[in-house]
C-alpha cells in the first residue's frame, strides 16, 4: 500500500521533470548564447580543427530539436551531459558539490529543530513572557539580516577578533582532508578515525549553521509558538488540565498536534536549505550547490544549469512525497490516498 | 527523548570547540590564499586557464626558462643548451643528463617527444603552443630534434611556457595517457594528471579539491638542491576582507591578488608586506580604422589620434587602479623587447579638439562603445566605460555604451562586427611576437577582428619576427611602435599590476609574468 503510493507519486515525477527541462532548454535558445568560446577558450578560437572538433564533439552543429531530444534520452538513462566549463559529467559535478550543502543543510536543520522546537514551546506556553519576547525579537533580526551580511559580521568577531571560531571553509588551511567517502567531511573523518579532522569540521560548522539555520530556527519557532497558543485554547487541553494533569505532560499532548504545520514547514525548509545557500556558501568558501550553480548560470554553462535545476526540482519532490509520507504516520486521519 | 538530544547536541558543541584548538599541524608548510574558480583541470595537455600556472611552474619542468629577474634572457633548465639551423627550421636540444624525474628515473628525450606529441594531438585549448612542431626525433636519450613547419624565431621561447612541460612518458601511459593521433578521444590520463604530477619539478602534486584546495609537498628527489618549503597549499578564498583576517591571524602565509582598497591596511600591519608583480598584460582601446564596412569617423586617422589624447589616462590608473598600472606606448607592454613608453600619447584636449576639427568633426559626432562584462584590472568594465565616456564628451564625442556578457561580446569581435571596443590581452609566452603576431595582420589575430588593414604595420611585424639577430630584431620593435602610435588603432589603456601580500616570515618572493609565484625560491623564517 505505502509502497504503491510510492509509486505512484515517483511516476509524476517523470513528466514533471522532462517538463521543466523542456522549459530549461527553451530558455536558454531564447537567450541565444554561443557556448563555444567557453568551451574551447578565447585563444583556440582562431584554430579551426579545434573549434571543428569542438562542435562535432558537443553537437552544437546539430539542430535544436535534435540537440533537445539527444539530451532527454540520455537523460533517461541517467546521463545528464558534460558541463561546458568543468568539462566534466554534470552527475560527476553534482556529487562533487551535493554533499558540502547536504552536509550544511543537515546541521542547520539539526540546529533549527533542536533549538527552535523548545524555545516555540516555551514562547507559546507562556506567551507575552520574557523568553516569548526575547526569542520573538531573535527570530524577527535573524529573519530580515542578510546572511552574507551576518556572515561577515560572525567571521570578524568570532574568527577575527575572539578566534573561538574557525576561519572559512570546511577545515583549517593546514589540515589535510579526510578520504573522500560520502564528501561529507565530518563523516568521512569519522569513517577514517581521524578526530582532530572530525573536530575541525565540526567547528568549521559551527558559524555557517548558525547563520544559515538561524532563519530556519526563526520560522520553527513562530511556527511552534503559534501553534502551540493555539492548542492551549482548546477544549482536550482543558479537559486534560481539570482532570489534574501535570503541566508537563499537557505540553506534551499538545505539542503532538503541532507537529503537523511544523513538518509541512520542516519539508519545504529543507530543500530550500538545499537549493538556497548561495551567500551564506559563498562567505564561507563553503564549495556547494550554490557556488556551482552560480558559477554555472554566470558563465551560461547549459548542461550544468539543467542538472542542477533538475536535482533541486527532484529534492522538492522528494521532500514533498516524505513530507505527506509523515501526514499519515502523525495522524491517521490523513489518508494514503 | 529530548534530553538526550540535548545532550547529544551540547558534546558534539564542545568537539567543535575543541577541535579548533588542536590543528596546528604542518606549520612549516605555506598556504596560499587565491581563487581557485578557474581550474578545470591540471593535465598540461588540457589546462588553460591561469591558476593552473602557477601548479604547472612548481611541478614540471621545460627544457629552457627565463627567470623573473631577466625577462629577456633564455636560460637553459632540463637541456643545457640548444642550436638551431641555419634555415631555422631545425632546433637540436642538448637534455642536462643529471635531470631526474620525482619517481627518480631520468628525463629523456622520449619524455620529450611524448610531452610535445601529446600536447599536440589532444587538440586542446593549450595545444596551439605545439603548433609549429612538424615532427620530433631522438638520436639518442640525450637529444631532442625539432624540426618545424616555418621559421618561428620565438620557438626558444614558446619552449619556457608552461604548457610545454615534460612529462614522465612512462607514468602518464600507466595511467591512461597516449601521444596517438586521436589522443583527443583516446588520451583517458586528465583525471589522475588532475590530482597528481608526473614531472621533475621541485614539487609534487597531491591533490585537488575543486573550489576548495591545490596540495603539493616538496619533491625530495629533486635533481637540484631541494625546496625550502616541505609543502605547498592553495586554498580557496572568495572574500577580499576575509582573505586578509586570515593573513593577519595567520591561517595564511600569502594571499595572492590583494584587493587594491586593502593595499594601504596591509602597508600599515608591520606583521605583513606588501609585494607588487608587474604583469604584461594589456586592456585597450581598439578603435577599426575600416571604412568599407565600418562608417564611423574612426576611419580618420586624426579622430583616431584625437580619442588618443582626450583619455584622461592618470585618472584611469590614478583614480580607478589607485596608481597600481603602467602604460606603455603601443600593444607592446613595457618589459618586452622595443617597447619604450616615452613614446605613449598624453592627455591634450587641446590638440585633441585641433585635431577634430581638421578632420571636419569641430562639432564632435555619436559613437558606440563596445565592452563585455568583465573587470579589467580588476574595474568593472561599465565603470571604465563611464570614465571614457565622460573623457571623449569634453571633446565633442557622444559616447553610447553597450554592454554585452562578455561571451556575446567576444562572439561579436571575432565576427568583425565592433568597430570601437576595449579588451584585454594577456601573454602565454615571453616573446614579441605574443603582441605583434595578433595586433598586426589584416587576415589574423585581433587586428583581423577590428578589420584593420595596415601594410605598414603588416610589414614590420613580419620582419621583426623573423629577425634572427637580437639588436635588430630590437630596432625593428622600436620602429613597429611608432608605427602604431601614429595609427592609433590600438590605444593601451593601462599594463596593470598584481599585489601581493605576505607575512613578514616569507622570504624570496618574486613575480613572473607567465606563471606568476615561484616557490621553489620561497622560504618561511
Amino acid at each position: 500500500m505505502i509502497l504503491q503510493f510510492f509509486l505512484r507519486r515517483l511516476l509524476f515525477a517523470i513528466p514533471m521533470m522532462f517538463g521543466i527541462s523542456l522549459v530549461l532548454f527553451l530558455l536558454y535558445n531564447i537567450v541565444q548564447v554561443d557556448p563555444l568560446v567557453m568551451i574551447v577558450g578565447e585563444r583556440a578560437m582562431d584554430n579551426p580543427e579545434i573549434v571543428a572538433a569542438a562542435v562535432q564533439k558537443w553537437g552544437l552543429d546539430r539542430p535544436v530539436w535534435e540537440q533537445y531530444l539527444t539530451y532527454a534520452g540520455n537523460m533517461l538513462h541517467g546521463d545528464f551531459g558534460s558541463s561546458f566549463l568543468t568539462k566534466r559529467p554534470v552527475l560527476e559535478d553534482l556529487q562533487l558539490f551535493l554533499p558540502a550543502t547536504l552536509e550544511l543543510a543537515l546541521s542547520s536543520l539539526v540546529f533549527a529543530i533542536a533549538i527552535g522546537i523548545p524555545l516555540g514551546v516555551i514562547a507559546g506556553v507562556r506567551a507575552g513572557g520574557l523568553i516569548d519576547r526575547a526569542a520573538w525579537g531573535l527570530s524577527l533580526l535573524n529573519a530580515s539580516l542578510p546572511p552574507f551580511w551576518t556572515g561577515l559580521i560572525f567571521l570578524t568577531i568570532f574568527y577575527y577578533f575572539l578566534g573561538i571560531a574557525p576561519g572559512p571553509g570546511r577545515l583549517d588551511p593546514r589540515m589535510a582532508f579526510p578520504p573522500r567517502v560520502t564528501g561529507l567531511v565530518t563523516l568521512d573523518a569519522a569513517f577514517a578515525g581521524d578526530w582532530a579532522a572530525f573536530a575541525n569540521a565540526l567547528h568549521h560548522l559551527m558559524l555557517p549553521t548558525l547563520i544559515l539555520g538561524g532563519f530556519t530556527l526563526a520560522l520553527v519557532l513562530r511556527v511552534v509558538r503559534a501553534s502551540m497558543i493555539e492548542e492551549m485554547r482548546r477544549e482536550y487541553v482543558r479537559t486534560a488540565r481539570s482532570k489534574g494533569l501535570p503541566p508537563r505532560a499537557v505540553v506534551v499532548h499538545a505539542l503532538r498536534n503541532t507537529l503537523i504545520p511544523l513538518v509541512t514547514l520542516l519539508g519545504l525548509a529543507f530543500a530550500g536549505l538545499l537549493s538556497g545557500a548561495v551567500m551564506t556558501e559563498t562567505v564561507f568558501d563553503w564549495p556547494g550547490l550554490g557556488t556551482y550553480l552560480v558559477r554555472a548560470a554566470a558563465n551560461l554553462d547549459y548542461p550544468a544549469i539543467q542538472g542542477g535545476t533538475l536535482l533541486i526540482a527532484l529534492i522538492y519532490i522528494v521532500t514533498n512525497l516524505i513530507v505527506d509520507f509523515l501526514y499519515g504516520v502523525l495522524d491517521p486521519r490523513v489518508r494514503l490516498a | 527523548m529530548m534530553k538526550r538530544l540535548f545532550a547529544v547536541f551540547a558534546l558534539l558543541l564542545c568537539l567543535a570547540v575543541a577541535g579548533g584548538i588542536s590543528a596546528q599541524d604542518a606549520q612549516s608548510a605555506l598556504i596560499v590564499a587565491t581563487q581557485l574558480d578557474d581550474v578545470i583541470t591540471l593535465d598540461p595537455g588540457r589546462a588553460f586557464e591561469t591558476t593552473n600556472l602557477v601548479v604547472h611552474h612548481a611541478t614540471y619542468e621545460t627544457l629552457l626558462e627565463i627567470r623573473p629577474d631577466d625577462l629577456v634572457t633564455i636560460q637553459p633548465l632540463l637541456a643545457t643548451g640548444y642550436t638551431v639551423s641555419e634555415d631555422g627550421l631545425t632546433y637540436t636540444f642538448a637534455l642536462n643528463p643529471d635531470a631526474r624525474f620525482a619517481s627518480g628515473s631520468p628525463v629523456t628525450s622520449e619524455d620529450v617527444r611524448f610531452s610535445w606529441t601529446r600536447l599536440k594531438n589532444i587538440k586542446g585549448n593549450p595545444s596551439f603552443y605545439a603548433d609549429a612542431v612538424a615532427a620530433i626525433e631522438t638520436p639518442d636519450a640525450q637529444t631532442v630534434v625539432v624540426t618545424l613547419s616555418a621559421a618561428t624565431p620565438a620557438f626558444a621561447t614558446i619552449v619556457t611556457a608552461p604548457a610545454m612541460s615534460i612529462l614522465e612518458k612512462a607514468v602518464v601511459v600507466a595511467n591512461g595517457g597516449t601521444d596517438a593521433a586521436d589522443a583527443d578521444a583516446s588520451d583517458l590520463a586528465n583525471d589522475w594528471l588532475s590530482q597528481n604530477s608526473a614531472g621533475s619539478g621541485p614539487f609534487v602534486l597531491t591533490g585537488w579539491t575543486p573550489e576548495t584546495e591545490i596540495t603539493m609537498v616538496r619533491n625530495d628527489n629533486y635533481w637540484r638542491a631541494p625546496a625550502a618549503l616541505p609543502a605547498v597549499t592553495l586554498r580557496n578564498v572568495n572574500d577580499a576582507t576575509t582573505a586578509l583576517q586570515l593573513l593577519e591571524r595567520g591561517d595564511v602565509d600569502i594571499y595572492e591578488n590583494v584587493d587594491k582598497d586593502l593595499a594601504e591596511q596591509i602597508s600599515a600591519n608591520g606583521d605583513l608586506k606588501l609585494e607588487m608583480g608587474q604583469t604584461l598584460n594589456l586592456t585597450y582601446l581598439a578603435l577599426s580604422p575600416d571604412a568599407a564596412t565600418f562608417t564611423t569617423p574612426l576611419s580618420n586617422r586624426q579622430v583616431r589620434q584625437a580619442i588618443a589624447q582626450a583619455v584622461d589616462y592618470d585618472g584611469i590608473i590614478d583614480g580607478l587602479l589607485l596608481g597600481y598600472a603602467d602604460r606603455p606606448a603601443s600593444p607592446l607592454p613595457i618589459g618586452v623587447q622595443g617597447s619604450d613608453p616615452a613614446q605613449r600619447y598624453e592627455r591634450d584636449l587641446d590638440a585633441a579638439r585641433a585635431l577634430l576639427a581638421e578632420a571636419g568633426y569641430a562639432d564632435g559626432f555619436d559613437l558606440t562603445l563596445y565592452i563585455g562584462t568583465g573587470a579589467p584590472g580588476g574595474i568593472p568594465a561599465e565603470t571604465l566605460a563611464a570614465k571614457i565616456q565622460a573623457d571623449l564628451a569634453e571633446i565633442g564625442i557622444t559616447l553610447e555604451i553597450n554592454q554585452q556578457p562578455t561571451s556575446n561580446f567576444l562572439t561579436a569581435f571575432r565576427a568583425q562586427e565592433l568597430p570601437f571596443l576595449f579588451s584585454t590581452w594577456t601573454p602565454d609566452y615571453l616573446d614579441a611576437t605574443m603582441w605583434s603576431d595578433y595586433f598586426s595582420f589584416a587576415d589574423g589575430g585581433l587586428s583581423k577582428r577590428i578589420r584593420m588593414d595596415i601594410p605598414e604595420i603588416a610589414a614590420i611585424a613580419q620582419q621583426a619576427a623573423a629577425e634572427t639577430d637580437a639588436t635588430a630584431r630590437t630596432a625593428l620593435y622600436q620602429q613597429y611602435q611608432t608605427a602604431h602610435v601614429t595609427e592609433a588603432v590600438f590605444v593601451p589603456l593601462f599594463q596593470p599590476q598584481l599585489l601581493y601580500a605576505l607575512r613578514s616570515s616569507v622570504q624570496g618572493f618574486s613575480f613572473h609574468p607567465v606563471y606568476f609565484l615561484e616557490f621553489y625560491t620561497l622560504s618561511k623564517g
